[in-house]
């Protein structure tokens, strides 16, 4: 409306820094994606997709982001619980650490994660006296990821235990409830919208990871190749269209995951009637 | 004319917060803004002071249009509703702000900032203050420090948007008095937003009341309360009674009651017509053939006061239509004591004054009946 | 997508009284909660340091000292030190005009600042192929004026601020927005020019949750694998920076140099996270003191 004249200064100048920054590199690069991908014609398009090691490739990268998601929504709850709720010595330093993931380089937490779960690894030797090869397998791969994705679930749900009322709880136990129910009816409801946050950026973040993924992968063709990594195969093949088509199917389709998980988000929000 | 506001208006899509202001205040004045939350009356202090641009009209300060001015030269001092202080800056640093940032060559040297910030740090009492920072004041405090860093500049107005908004009722009632001796010492043009009309009324020595974006009214206290100009000046400002009823032959008539209105009205034209009446306004009687008939449904003591709840008594089936169905009478206390009145009993009502307005929306009572 | 909520920030703490539970229960909890941190967490630390000096110390001290190393260690100060001003002054310049204005296609700007914590670093990488590639729209331009930019720095601190971008602007806006800005406009009401009252006002605010985003944009900055991977070519001595120095080594199965040399990047994240703590609390201090 009158944003030609403001009390604050300014406004101009860094709404032209943003805008062109951004526009630099986020919105050309990946307008760069989708007109790359558009000189293909839809029959090399759906060539490119349909081949099965491309398809295999984001069978492992869903399966493996989503169970490692999934998995991180029990752990992560947790140890967030245990964070918030439970005197703990030290807890200043544990909560700290939960961050390690975020500020670990990927490349150090792939060739360590390697190293403790192949088979005469630190922790690679109990599973495999079980029979149970992790280093090199999905199970690998899923195991990078609980790492990566870890404090996405913790730092989502902490703020809101935190902010639980704790006399809805005194209210539900003096009503008869047991402890169980309590958090069943009572905690976990208003704890839904944010694990669904926490469980959607882990699941993004688990679908494009590369770094922590590819040493423990093997990188298998048909078994434990990732997408990223096949993308950058055919980068390293010079196969331009070809890597430019699998990045764009990808990014639609984490887009689409997302919009799912915001409205699904969105949903338990109205029904539970909380922000 | 100290400030002089000319046709101003300013919309915010679809909602128009200024309608068409005309306003002007004289030198030296105490003025108060008054109206409920949403009327305007913020958005004109923050247009006059410059923080808001209107989308037609002008804004003279000493005769020069200032619309389109920067702030700094209009010499304008603004206490914020929640005082805005800088928390990082010792209480002395806020009060030094608006002289250190000058242009160095209109910058006092340091010994007159000292001087000029202990100065007015006296003046608003809490020089024992300058070393502490904002998050440890009281909210009172806080209020004059902001109060001071606004009068450091030298303003040629101050301007203050709800100054006594975010205090305890008690903090509240000192500083008003304050604000209003400090002018008294200053006689700087003052202007002040407020949906308090007991503080409008307590501090100001003009009200303007608004509402929906226009001036309903601009007066002394004496006179919005007295003369009120608009049906809107009488219930917001002090508390009122209104009747429904028809103007007839010198009376007003409500539902068999008919209440005589003042000789020089008596001529009016007849028509359906609001009458309003203060409280204070209507005297309780034990007369035995009272003409207008009460029962006493509720007493609330106020204090130094009574504020007594009846509704009307009648034989037709049509009683005086009363808003809400009861009138608010308030007693001295002695008055009060004297009556020894009763819940319940039946007494007679006298009224002193009621005043109206002539409603457009009111149909003559010929073509009516 | 607005589930890019700053995740960044850990909740603020207030220690309460220890919940009423039975106690086997909160027992199990919390071992079972310092497992997971000790089993995911600790444990790699640990591992990282014994592999370094499994070859004794001699084998560590030749790997650091290294002189493709020690290259590799200038690439990513470089990097770090041209990326991180870079991102900082932008995303000053985002949450302001983010947090401060109302205009339209705010709420776009924002997704799209946003957008790189959603895109595979991978794909980070790709799109700057594409566009300054030898068969890219601009690659042949540049390469032709003897300014290559991919399998270059240009294309490694590109693909790195393409990464980084969201670090300080995400930071910044919330904490912007929750401040308000009737401070500023204090300010410029006594008549501070736009410079003062950035340097008087603005800047003390904001500085801790400044210095916040400005620490894990450096972390990333440094440790960012996937997106420098891509773009970076692994020329040795010339376009490798640490993380793919540590993968050379890694794939050419000197294990222990790879670790000595990860070790400098986890010793990178320790500090990381100890600056961040001692932020935290002291924000945490003046978000007390703000709101007190």
């Amino acid at each position: 409306m009158s944003q030609r004249r403001s009390l604050l200064p300014g406004f101009g100048l860094s709404l032209g820094v943003t805008v062109f920054t951004v526009s630099l590199l986020v919105l050309i690069p990946l307008l760069a994606l989708v007109t790359k991908s558009a000189e293909l014609s839809l029959g090399e398009l759906w060539h490119t997709l349909a081949d099965r090691r491309v398809l295999a490739a984001f069978r492992v990268s869903f399966s493996t982001a989503f169970a490692a998601a999934f998995l991180n929504l029990f752990l992560g709850l947790i140890v967030a619980w245990v964070l918030v709720r439970y005197p703990l010595p030290l807890k200043r330093a544990w909560d700290s650490l939960i961050d390690l993931p975020f500020a670990l380089p990927t490349a150090v937490a792939g060739i360590v994660l390697t190293t403790l779960y192949s088979p005469n690894g630190w922790l690679g030797q109990f599973f495999a006296e079980l029979g149970i090869r992790v280093a090199f397998t999905p199970l690998g791969i899923t195991i990078a990821l609980i790492f990566i994705g870890l404090p996405f679930v913790v730092r989502t749900v902490e703020p809101v235990l935190q902010d639980l009322d704790r006399q809805q709880e005194e209210a539900s136990t003096s009503l008869g409830a047991s402890r169980w129910q309590t958090f069943r009816r009572v905690l976990l409801p208003p704890l839904v919208p944010a694990l669904l946050t926490g469980f959607s950026l882990a699941f993004a973040r688990g679908l494009g990871e590369y770094g922590s993924v590819i040493f423990i992968a093997g990188n298998m063709p048909m078994k434990s190749e990732i997408v990223p990594l096949l993308i950058v195969t055919k980068l390293e093949q010079y196969n331009y269209p070809g890597a430019t088509v699998i990045a764009l199917a990808s990014l639609v389709v984490a887009f689409v995951m997302l919009l799912i998980i915001n409205g699904l988000q969105q949903w338990t929000r109205q029904r539970t009637g909380r922000d | 004319m100290s400030i002089q506001v000319n046709h101003l208006t300013k919309r915010y899509g679809d909602f128009t917060a200024l309608d068409d202001i005309d306003l002007a205040i004289d030198d030296g004045e105490l003025v108060a803004l008054l109206g409920p939350s949403g009327c305007g009356k913020t958005t004109l202090l923050r247009s006059i002071a410059g923080m808001e641009f209107a989308d037609s009209g002008n804004i003279l300060l000493e005769g020069r249009d200032m619309t389109f001015e920067p702030i700094r030269h209009r010499q304008v001092g603004f206490v914020f509703q929640h005082y805005a202080l800088f928390n990082h800056m010792s209480v002395f640093e806020n009060v030094a702000y608006g002289l250190r940032v000058r242009p160095r060559a209109q910058r006092p040297p340091e010994a007159e900032i000292r001087r000029r910030v202990h100065e007015l740090l006296d003046l608003v009492q809490l020089d024992w203050l300058a070393k502490r920072f904002p998050p440890q004041l009281s909210g009172g405090q806080r209020q004059r420090i902001a109060l001071a860093r606004a009068l450091a500049v030298e303003p040629r107005y101050l301007l203050l948007d709800e100054p006594f908004g975010a205090l305890d009722a008690s903090v509240r009632k000192e500083l008003r008095r304050w604000l209003r001796r400090l002018h008294e010492e200053l006689h700087v043009t003052s202007l002040f937003v407020t949906h308090d009309q007991e503080e409008a009324m307590e501090v100001a020595s003009r009200i303007v009341v608004m509402n929906h974006g226009r001036i309903e009214q601009v007066g002394t206290p004496e006179t919005v309360y007295d003369y009120p100009a608009t049906p809107f000046v009488s219930t917001f400002i002090g508390s009122v009674n209104v009747l429904h009823g028809t103007l007839r032959d010198g009376h007003f008539d409500t539902g068999g009651w008919h209440l005589p209105i003042p000789d020089a009205d008596a001529n009016l034209r007849s028509r359906r017509q609001d009458a309003f009446v203060r409280p204070h306004d209507i005297e309780i009687v034990r007369a035995p053939d009272t003409p207008w008939p009460v029962r006493i449904r509720h007493v609330q003591p106020m204090g130094s006061s009574y504020h007594v709840e009846v509704t009307p008594v009648t034989d037709t089936v049509q009683g005086p239509q009363v808003e809400n169905d009861y009138l608010t009478v308030e007693l001295t206390r002695q008055a009060f004591k004297a009556l020894a009145l009763e819940v319940g009993e039946v007494v007679g009502i006298r009224v002193h004054h009621l005043h109206w307005f002539h409603q457009e929306t009111a149909p003559a009572l010929e073509e009516a009946v | 997508m607005s589930t890019t909520q700053n995740i960044l920030r850990p909740a603020q703490r207030t220690d309460m009284a220890p919940a009423e539970s039975i106690p086997w229960v909160r027992y199990a909890l919390s071992t079972l909660a310092l497992l997971i941190i000790a089993l995911f967490l600790i444990l790699p630390l640990v591992a990282v340091l014994f592999e370094a000096f499994r070859e004794g110390v001699g084998a560590y001290v030749d790997a650091i000292t290294d002189p493709y190393t020690g290259h590799a260690i200038l690439l990513t100060l470089i990097t770090a030190l041209i990326c991180v001003p870079l991102n900082t002054l932008f995303g000053i310049a985002a949450a302001w005009c983010i947090a401060r204005f109302q205009f339209p296609g705010r709420s776009l700007l924002t997704t799209l600042i946003d957008l790189p914590f959603s895109v595979s670093p991978v794909i980070a990488g790709l799109v700057f192929i594409l566009i300054f590639g030898s068969q890219g729209w601009f690659g042949g331009w540049f390469a032709g004026h003897g300014f290559p930019i991919i399998f270059a720095l240009p294309g490694i601190v590109l693909a790195t601020m393409f990464v980084t971008l969201p670090f300080v602007a995400r930071e910044l806006i919330p904490l912007m927005q929750e401040q308000g800005a009737e401070q500023e406009e204090a300010s410029i009401m006594l008549g501070a020019s736009a410079w003062r009252m950035f340097w008087t006002i603005t800047l003390p605010r904001i500085k801790w949750g400044l210095l916040y985003g400005i620490i894990l944009c450096n972390a990333r900055a440094m440790g960012e694998f996937g997106a420098v991977s891509v773009v970076s070519g692994h020329i040795r001595g010339a376009t490798n920076t640490l993380p793919l120095h540590v993968e050379i080594l890694y794939n050419e199965y000197q294990f222990s140099a790879a670790f000595a040399v990860a070790t400098l990047l986890a010793g990178l994240a320790i500090v990381t996270l100890i600056i961040k703590s001692i932020v935290e609390w002291r924000q945490q201090r003046q978000w007390e003191n703000a709101s007190s």
